[in-house]
């Protein structure tokens, strides 16, 4: 891999509750490269979105608490200054948010919302910003933008108004997109559509994409490489070919088991994954996953694993060997 | 658009009749015979007769009533019991005064309100913050009446800045009509604005944790541009309802203050012609304030369309 877009290293937000420090990302490091599509995935609360948001300083400090490096391009985000942060966000990183209904200002019409970052960062008029808004409407498939650039979000469909938050993300075209959860709302027709729209303007643009999800089969669909975040941990990292592949992360394999198979021989239960995951204020001194582990020997209880390389492109924070696995 | 306002003012109207049948109702209902109340101590069973009939108190209810409606929808509210006056004219020349008093009022409540819950909410968790909450709590929580002669035993009588009440037009003299009109003004418009202030910090709270608002930081905006164009279009909107409600409350008369203050408002004529059994005026009052109340209510809800374009589709 070429120099990579973004190299995350160490990355640990914590907040402070009455409760005590929670941990919600613990050590977190990854490297994105150009035109790459990293997916994170993990369930809620894993630490998946405020890992994203601590990127480009979206998180209120206090009470949370941001650490370790982010580097864009050799820049460090998390130590920038608020102005540097400022001329970064929709700029040169752009993000995407989980719910289109509410990400969009309602009292403000998608041609101003679409106008500011290109005014901002691009320096355009009224006039040329205008004439871009629409154009970018046009690019992610919105029918007849001049006339829709002066409607209010409440016109627009769910889907519709994710594109907009699209084209609001690549206006600028930025190196590297956070997209969390951003079909996460939609019905799967709609969702299959902005997939497509991501991958062609990713392609067109050389964009790489980080995209956050819990869905798993979106992934598939999606993603070069795959990072499993527990607990605010990494579990494992890997290629998208291997990642459902037997010799996996225990957690993986859990997750991976609890997504409904449609056209199976015969009918059979979700395996859901026991238990909860931990309290971010009460993280157990082991492996995040020990207490529901069905693999877990004692020391995964008492010693965190550290992340190794069992093969090229895959990384795994496990003790055991899957090899050793029998269900 | 049109056919919206139309309909509102129908339903004004209607609004307006059902009050004017409570009023002259409760009025009616109410012991006390306004022609005994106005002889007084020059009581005569004759002359009480006679003008129970020229008043035409002696007819039944309900012809009063359509009789009195009648004429209101023309603006003839009758004529005064006490005085003899025509009540339109002892309302009207009221009017000023309150709305002199209320505008002021409004004014100081909004030069306090608006900047301090701005703050405090931007900077929840601060000491501003907490300052301002607890000022406010303080100001809401102490009775009106008591606060205005606080502020004339400090001010006037301690202090001799401003005199302690009475109310001078502001054709006659600009300086005194301020002079006078800065203690009552300052009485109900700090209450009036401690109420405003907590309803401002809420909505614009509410609309900096909304996801637009972190899409727009997301873009890259400045807090300032961040605040201005997106939190606070959407913060207005709530804001603007509360702003109608004080300033029909404060419209209708404050009655206390206006006592306190001898301030020549609707207010207080309102509670002479309760004590008068000046039902006439009484019944003029209450209507008069229905109808600025109502009006006021009107113009919020128009605001509503220009703030809020989901109102504006409907």
């Amino acid at each position: 891999m070429s120099d990579p877009v973004l190299s995350v290293n160490e990355l640990t937000v914590s907040f402070g509750t009455r409760r005590g420090r929670a941990k919600v990302v613990n050590n977190f490091s990854y490297d994105v490269g150009e035109a790459e599509t990293l997916a994170i995935v993990g369930e809620s609360g894993s630490g998946k979105s405020v890992s994203s948001l601590a990127l480009l300083q979206l998180l209120p400090t206090p009470p949370a608490r941001v650490e370790g490096r982010a580097l864009f391009r050799g820049a460090d985000l998390i130590s920038m200054t608020k102005s540097e942060i400022r001329g970064v966000r929709g700029n040169r990183v752009a993000m995407i948010f989980q719910d289109p209904m509410t990400s969009l200002n309602p009292v403000r019409t998608i041609g101003f919302q679409l106008m500011e970052p290109l005014k901002i960062h691009m320096g355009m008029s009224d006039t040329a910003a205008r004439a871009r808004a629409i154009e970018l409407l046009d690019t992610v498939g919105i029918p007849s933008p001049g006339g829709r650039v002066d409607d209010y979000p409440h016109q627009f469909s769910g889907g519709m108004r994710q594109r907009v938050m699209i084209a609001m993300g690549i206006s600028c075209s930025p190196d590297l997109l956070i997209a969390d959860e951003a079909t996460t709302a939609l019905d799967v027709t709609t969702q299959a559509q902005i997939l497509d729209e991501i991958r062609r303007l990713q392609e067109e643009m050389g964009l790489a994409v980080i995209w956050i999800t819990h869905d798993l089969g979106v992934v598939a669909g999606i993603a070069d490489r795959v990072v499993v975040l527990y607990g605010g941990s990494m579990m494992e990292e890997s290629v998208i070919d291997q990642i459902f592949d037997e010799r996996r992360h225990p957690y993986t394999r859990a997750l991976l088991e609890s997504v409904p198979v449609s056209g199976g021989d015969r009918p059979h239960r979700l395996k859901a994954i026991q238990g909860l995951p931990p309290d971010p204020t009460r993280l157990p001194p082991g492996c995040p996953f020990a207490p529901r582990c069905r693999h877990a020997v004692e020391r995964c209880s008492n010693d965190a694993p550290r992340l190794r390389a069992p093969a090229e492109g895959h990384r795994v924070a496990c003790h055991l060997d899957p090899a050793d696995f029998h269900d | 658009m049109t056919a919206y306002v139309l309909r509102r003012l129908f339903q004004m109207a209607l609004a307006l009749l059902g009050v004017s049948i409570i009023v002259f109702s409760l009025i009616h209902l109410v012991p006390g015979d306004p022609v005994r109340v106005a002889l007084g101590t020059r009581f005569d069973p004759d002359v009480h007769a006679a003008l129970t009939k020229r008043a035409g108190l002696d007819r039944p209810i309900l012809v009063q009533y359509f009789s009195w409606l009648g004429d209101a929808v023309r603006g003839d509210l009758g004529v005064s019991f006490r005085s003899g006056q025509p009540v339109a004219d002892l309302l009207f020349e009221r009017l000023p005064a309150t709305i002199t008093l209320a505008v002021a009022a409004l004014f100081v409540a909004l030069l306090v309100s608006v900047p301090l819950g701005i703050l405090s909410a931007v900077r929840s968790g601060s000491k501003l913050d907490y300052g301002a909450t607890a000022a406010s709590q303080v100001a809401v929580s102490v009775p009106d009446f008591w606060a205005g002669i606080m502020y004339i035993l400090l001010f006037s009588l301690s202090l001799r800045w401003l005199p302690p009440s009475g109310y001078v037009s502001f054709s006659d003299d600009p300086v005194e009509w301020l002079k006078h009109l800065t203690l009552p003004a300052l009485t109900i418009g700090l209450i009036s604005g401690s109420i405003l202030f907590r309803f401002i910090r809420s909505a614009v709270l509410e609309a900096l944790h909304q996801p637009y608002t972190r899409t727009a930081r997301a873009k890259g905006l400045t807090e300032r541009q961040v605040i201005w164009s997106h939190v606070m279009p959407n913060a207005w909107i709530p804001i603007v309802t509360v702003v109608g409600l004080q300033l029909g409350f404060l419209l209708s008369g404050v009655i206390v203050v206006e006592v306190i203050f001898a301030w020549p408002g609707l207010g207080r004529l309102a509670l002479l012609s309760v004590q008068d059994r000046d039902f006439t005026v009484l019944q003029g009052a209450v209507l008069l304030i229905a109808f600025v109340f109502l009006s006021v209510n009107l113009i919020v809800d128009l605001l509503y369309g220009y703030l809020d374009p989901r109102v504006r589709q409907k």
